[in-house]
């Protein structure tokens, strides 16, 4: 060891880069350990990536978008033209909050559940753009126990299971809109370890810290398939009596609560004891297999779930077929999908949400053309906004040639409504309900015919369903059971040839109308 | 032309931000083994090697840092021995020898000794031009002409017979010494323990095309860091053949030895640089100077090089064979830096072949950890390059001494197979 210089001037430098190296490699390491958890080192770095790229990149087409405003904001006032503001009449107030439901968002591959980061993020600008703001839980919550008001634009964002991919692409596009979200955590999997799909607690520990995401229970363990019989056919967790291998057999309905409910609880448990929080709200674990398609040996096993989950948490979120509402589609959210105040005339000139179920609707100017399609006998269209109606008359004009004409009132859904069905010389009062029909009167009068400029209307209120023919009433029923929107339906015998015209519409409010009928 | 290369640092800006991102390499390398080392953990065995080869590498590093330069002490001038062996060599004798005129040492105390072997072009008359050009300039000057070719290894030991000073410097026939180069080599002598001492080659055409300047960053690198860590224990495993000095008084002891060396029955005809310092250093120490400055010229053409490199590999592996068997006396620093350097040269052939074959072929993974993992390290060297030297061609370099690395790893393996096969294969 002659030729080895280990002076202090030559050795000191050393020690200290070697201890500042051995610090940030130590430093790296809890950085990693804080925020990513159990994730695996190279996909945390992949997800760190993607924050971060996302984050300088909507920071700089938000400022881009700024300047933009400002620009033409200078140029209007340069050229003298108004600035264009739609608020007319002040904030109103909501009378319905739409949730938006996620799941992922994806890279480049969208499917049923997941979203791509470019339509997620078109989605998230067209609103912010149009006015709307997130809420939290806690708003709510308040707003429909009624002891809240809220503005109009406001609505909910949630993600279901508490994917890594439904935070990492959507955090820095929330940053940048100001917006806020729910995720749903399934207890069980936010412990897989190494995971690179679910969020690890450390994970949504730092969420929960940003001040942008809220945590609900997605259940502890109900999302996979389990046997519901000896062969090994699979049910769902919270619909279907579960096989129990040891004593093969199906679980009685004891047992099915009980496994039910300890599910439940643990879930809301779990999250509250790792994260400190309370828990109060529960999305159903498989959207609306839950309760509506899925059970197959236990019919009363959705309904028991969504019973023992409303004693544990104050909100449960369970996905319902929409129908063709378009409330919780964001593309039409900012319009069309918005309640509609009563009175309303509509003279066809302008679309103010009709959406054809089924069927072609022709909306040329001033003009609403129903038309079966070739090969069916029928076609129907409905108004989008109005399912909070409830006690109005709803008259229509129409160009009456053939087939039947349905008049929709009361509609929750293309298969529940209640329902006036005008055919030449006879009307009857007819309730759907989850696609079954049933007629509850029925009246022969002459006074119906086909003719190109008839009034035929249906009228709705407290238990009362009356149809009315040149605004007069002519047959009713007093078993209405709920309330709902409006819809107009066309049938005809002949495949393809049912078709209705109509060139204008009056929806008012049953107690104006008996004071100023015309 | 280039001359000597600074020492430390310039203290400019634009160095320490270099110096910082040299770290930061270093920092990157680091965590990229605390990712990966999980992955590798389930495999002991590439495990170990995966954090071995950066200790390994790390480690030379922080020697080479730690090594002393010695001052040139002017009171010590024992008298030199110029001895170059060549064959073939009439375009660039005339000058090797004519920069021996020039060195900066006492005429009195120099000697030249330049042996003809057994050339077949004018190579014989360019010495004897040249050896009349100088013979003022030094204290005497020895054309040796072998009628027919013997072998460098001959040529070299009738250059050390022949010889009458102390110091014997050798220099290769395409290699050329700069001036102050001397006296920093024969400054390490005044120390009895050491027998040879490496002196510090650059590669003369370094700017010829892509495969001269990646050399020169290897030869840069190989030198001033692997070498300079080896020296700190005095036990620098090759002084190579194209500028080093040795006693010639511990030479004498084993010449006939080292002449007549074989290895499983086969006579050794080359490596002959590697197999004289193993000799010296089995008793006596080697060191490396790295103030002592010389250039080479290295093979511009693919073929050319890939058949030097095996004939190093080939030599290599045969004075590792021996060495292992006295390494372990020496500083257990030394042994154990030797020692897993044999380890890591043998398995990385393997770790090459499980990256790029194995996995691809059974498990449908890109090798890109392997790779990555490779450049940076070659990245690393790089930038040390390019620091100390300056602005060159240094990134495309590494990037060629990447791909050749890749492209060169059955080198070794192939090594061994032909271990007994002794043509030389280039020239």
């Amino acid at each position: 060891m002659h030729y080895i210089d280990l002076s202090i001037k030559k050795v000191l430098p050393m020690l200290v880069i070697g201890m500042v190296l051995l610090v940030c490699v130590v430093a790296t390491g809890n950085l990693k350990e804080r925020r990513y958890g159990s994730t695996p080192p190279v996909a945390s770095i992949g997800f760190a990536w993607q924050e971060l790229t996302l984050r300088l990149w909507y920071a700089f087409e938000g400022s881009l978008w700024k300047t933009g405003q400002l620009a033409s904001a200078a140029a209007s006032v340069v050229l003298g033209s108004e600035v264009g503001s739609t608020g007319g009449a002040g904030p109103k107030t909501a009378q319905a909050i739409p949730v938006l439901t996620y799941h992922r968002i994806v890279g480049n591959k969208s499917d049923l559940n997941n979203v791509t980061i470019r339509n997620f993020r078109d989605q998230m600008l067209m609103l912010k753009h149009a006015g709307w703001e997130t809420i939290t839980l806690e708003e709510y919550k308040e707003f429909m126990e009624g002891a809240r008001e809220l503005p109009e634009r406001s609505f909910l964002i949630t993600f279901d299971d508490g994917a890594k991919e439904s935070f990492y692409p959507v955090d820095p596009l929330f940053s940048a809109l100001g917006y806020e979200g729910a995720i749903y955590v399934i207890a069980n999997a936010m412990y897989t370890p190494k995971s690179t799909y679910y969020l690890s607690p450390n994970e949504l520990q730092r969420m929960i810290k940003t001040g942008r995401w809220e945590i609900g229970s997605h259940s502890y363990d109900g999302h996979r398939p389990y046997p519901t019989n000896a062969a090994g056919k699979t049910g769902i967790f919270f619909a279907d009596k579960l096989w129990r291998e040891n004593d093969g057999r199906l679980e009685t309905s004891e047992e099915f609560v009980a496994r039910v409910q300890k599910d439940l609880s643990r879930a809301k448990s779990m999250l509250e004891l790792e994260f400190g929080i309370t828990v109060d709200t529960f999305a159903f674990p498989l959207g609306n297999e839950t309760g509506i398609e899925g059970a197959a040996n236990f019919p009363d096993g959705a309904g028991i779930t969504e019973s023992e989950a409303s004693k544990l948490y104050t909100l449960g979120f369970l996905q319902t077929d929409n129908n063709g509402f378009t409330f919780n589609y964001p593309q039409n959210l900012s319009e069309s999908g918005l309640p509609k105040e009563l009175p309303l005339e509509d003279d066809f000139s302008v679309d103010r949400g009709w959406i054809a179920a089924w069927g072609a609707l022709d909306m040329g100017r001033n003009n609403f053309s129903l038309r079966a399609n070739s090969d069916a006998s029928s076609a129907e269209a409905f108004l989008d906004g109005s399912v909070l109606w409830d006690n109005y008359s709803f008259n229509a004009a129409l160009n009456w040639q053939d087939g039947s004409v349905f008049l929709l009132a009361d509609l929750v859904n293309s298969k529940t409504y209640d329902t006036c069905v005008f055919s030449p010389g006879i009307v009857r009062i007819q309730s759907t309900r989850n696609g079954e029909t049933r007629v509850l009167a029925e009246k022969r009068d002459p006074r119906i015919a086909y003719g190109s400029d008839v009034r035929a209307g249906i009228r709705v209120h407290d238990s009362v369903i009356e149809c009315l023919w040149d605004f007069g009433s002519i047959v009713e029923t007093y078993t209405r059971a709920q309330a709902g929107g409006i819809g107009i339906q066309v049938w005809d015998s002949e495949l393809g040839a049912a078709h209705l015209q109509v060139s204008e519409i009056l929806v008012r409010p049953f107690n104006d109308q008996e004071g100023g009928a015309d | 032309m280039e001359t000597n290369q600074k020492l430390f640092p310039q203290k400019s800006l634009r160095d320490l931000g270099l110096w910082f991102v040299f770290f930061g390499v270093i920092y990157v390398i680091l965590i990229y083994k605390v990712v990966f080392y999980e992955a590798l953990s389930n495999h002991l065995f590439f495990g170990m090697y995966s954090v071995l080869i950066t200790t390994y590498i790390l480690s030379r590093f922080l020697l080479s840092y730690v090594h002393k330069p010695v001052r040139v002490d002017t009171g010590y001038e024992p008298s030199i021995a110029f001895v170059v062996p060549a064959k073939n060599e009439e375009a660039h004798i005339a000058e090797t020898i004519r920069r021996f005129a020039e060195v900066e040492y006492p005429r009195e105390k120099i000697e030249v000794i330049v042996i003809n072997d057994g050339s077949t072009d004018r190579t014989l008359e360019e010495m004897r031009i040249v050896a009349e050009e100088i013979k003022y300039s030094v204290r005497r000057i020895e054309v040796v002409d072998f009628k027919t070719n013997r072998g460098k290894r001959y040529g070299m030991a009738e250059g050390v017979k022949r010889a009458e000073h102390d110091i014997i410097i050798f220099i290769d026939s395409d290699s050329f010494i700069e001036p102050s180069a001397v006296r920093h080599l024969v400054k390490y002598f005044a120390d009895r323990t050491v027998g040879a001492v490496s002196g510090h080659t650059d590669v003369w055409n370094r700017d010829t095309n892509l495969l001269t300047q990646m050399q020169a960053v290897r030869y840069y690198i190989s030198f001033k860091v692997y070498k300079a860590a080896e020296s700190i224990f005095g036990t620098v495993t090759c002084c190579p053949g194209c500028c080093s000095a040795y006693r010639r008084e511990y030479v004498l002891k084993f010449i006939d030895e080292w002449l007549h060396q074989k290895f499983f029955g086969v006579q050794c005809t080359y490596g002959d640089d590697r197999s004289l310092t193993n000799f010296m250093i089995q008793k006596y120490r080697a060191v490396y100077s790295s103030e002592a400055s010389a250039h080479t010229i290295v093979p511009d053409k693919f073929k050319v090089y890939v058949r030097q490199q095996q004939r190093w590999k080939k030599s290599w592996i045969r004075e590792t064979f021996i060495a292992s068997s006295f390494m372990w006396k020496k500083h257990p620093l030394a042994a154990l830096s030797f020692y897993s350097y044999v380890f890591l040269a043998f398995v990385s052939p393997i770790v090459f072949f499980r990256a790029m074959v194995w996995f691809p072929v059974v498990y449908h993974t890109w090798p890109v950890v392997y790779l990555s993992g490779l450049f940076l390290m070659l990245f690393l060297h790089g930038l040390y390059y390019r620091i100390q030297v300056g602005p060159r061609a240094w990134f495309l370099a590494i990037c060629s001494f990447w791909f050749n690395t890749v492209l060169l790893m059955w080198q070794l393996p192939w090594a061994v197979v032909t271990l007994r096969d002794t043509r030389w294969g280039t020239r």
